[in-house]
């Protein structure tokens, strides 16, 4: 073990000479030359699979800046699983905590919202139940129904605008104003979808994802947002309906 | 009585966007995979387990990079020249034209 150890913390720490017992080719190179791109090639392959997986805290930092994150997170945080994207998935907490960018507040829940994009490209499909089916309901029948969404749907709240942050990174929006703002990701086909949630949306959503029936969903929307419009509720109902996110239903007692 | 109003709106709500998604023609709904359209950084992905490639083209135009668009609308899609005065098109497969 205590080779390991050694090698190891070669690895880790630039410049360092590696450990005793290591051989190379007897062509004029030498063991620490040979070392130092050995290191060079386990950082530079670690860090090409966060910038697959966070293009936009590159693009906010410039590709310098995100090269002595990408560093600091890798050594903090080694790789911890088979599918790359999944070995960022402790960037947002590391950003929190993390010095030198402290003053960009609003990285960390970006750097969510870009895990989400992975997780909802990476989520099963489902078959969407058929929409001719819910037609004829009554209101009470509308009241009790619940709804289980497909398994891409992902919803994320942020005290900062995450999704005019989003839309400005990718050319698609001007500069953000600085106001709290909530998102829907989901996959339709094979591409993610981001939606901004109109005021009340998330909590509408955080209960129909729990399983709550639709009126009771509302009500618990209605406590915790009182901006909950018949238009939110609307705008929701027409992206499940239209990229048929619905799974399955149940009807209360039923 | 306010909850009254409240399940009138949502199921108003709820019975509309299931009538207009049931009165949507099918075609509108089709889309094709067009190769060598995509902007550089822009391209939609197939999303292999493990992989997040939308967005991942290097260049304009890249030719094994592709976008969703109208099904039909592929092939008619106007581009710019090369830089060698070779036409563009998007193509229904990957080309080896502005490789990465």
């Amino acid at each position: 073990m205590t080779h390991q150890n050694a090698f190891f913390e070669a690895l880790m720490t630039a410049d360092m000479t590696p450990p005793d017992g290591l051989i190379g080719h007897s062509d004029g190179v030498s063991v620490g030359q040979r070392f130092n791109v050995y290191r060079n090639n386990v950082f530079h392959n670690l860090i090409e699979a966060l910038q697959a997986a966070f293009p936009l805290i590159e693009k906010t930092l410039g590709a310098p800046g995100f090269q002595i994150l990408a560093k600091d997170f890798i050594k903090a945080h080694l790789p911890s699983h088979p599918v790359l994207y999944r070995n960022g998935q402790a960037l947002p907490d590391f950003l929190s905590d993390y010095a030198p960018l402290a003053h960009l507040g609003y990285l960390p829940d970006l750097a969510r919202l870009e895990l989400a994009i992975s997780e909802v490209c990476d989520a099963p499909d489902h078959t969407p139940y058929p929409a001719q089916n819910l037609t004829g309901l009554t209101e009470t029948d509308i009241n009790e129904l619940s709804l289980e969404l497909a398994p891409s749907v992902r919803i994320l709240g942020s005290p900062w605008p995450i999704y005019m942050l989003w839309a400005f990174l990718t050319d698609k929006g001007d500069a953000p104003d600085m106001k709290p703002q909530e998102v829907m990701v989901f996959r339709h086909e094979f591409s993610p979808i981001i939606r901004l949630l109109p005021p009340g949306g998330y909590a509408f959503l955080e209960a129909v994802k729990g399983g709550e029936p639709l009126g009771e969903a509302m009500t618990i929307a209605e406590a915790s947002d009182a901006a909950l419009s018949a238009e939110t509720v609307q705008t929701i109902f027409n992206d499940v309906m239209q990229y048929a996110l619905v799974k399955s239903v149940t009807m209360k007692g039923k | 009585m306010t909850k009254s109003i409240h399940a009138l709106s949502l199921a108003g709500a709820f019975a509309l966007s299931i009538s207009t998604v049931l009165t949507l023609p099918a075609e509108a709904a089709k889309k094709e995979r067009c190769y060598g359209v995509s902007l550089k950084g822009q391209n939609d992905c197939k999303a292999g387990a493990g992989t997040t490639c939308a967005g991942s083209s290097k260049v304009d135009y890249q030719g094994d990079a592709w976008t969703y668009v109208d099904a039909g609308t592929c092939k008619k899609i106007k581009l710019p020249a090369q830089s060698d005065g070779m036409r563009r098109n998007g193509s229904l497969k990957p080309l080896s034209r502005d490789p990465a």
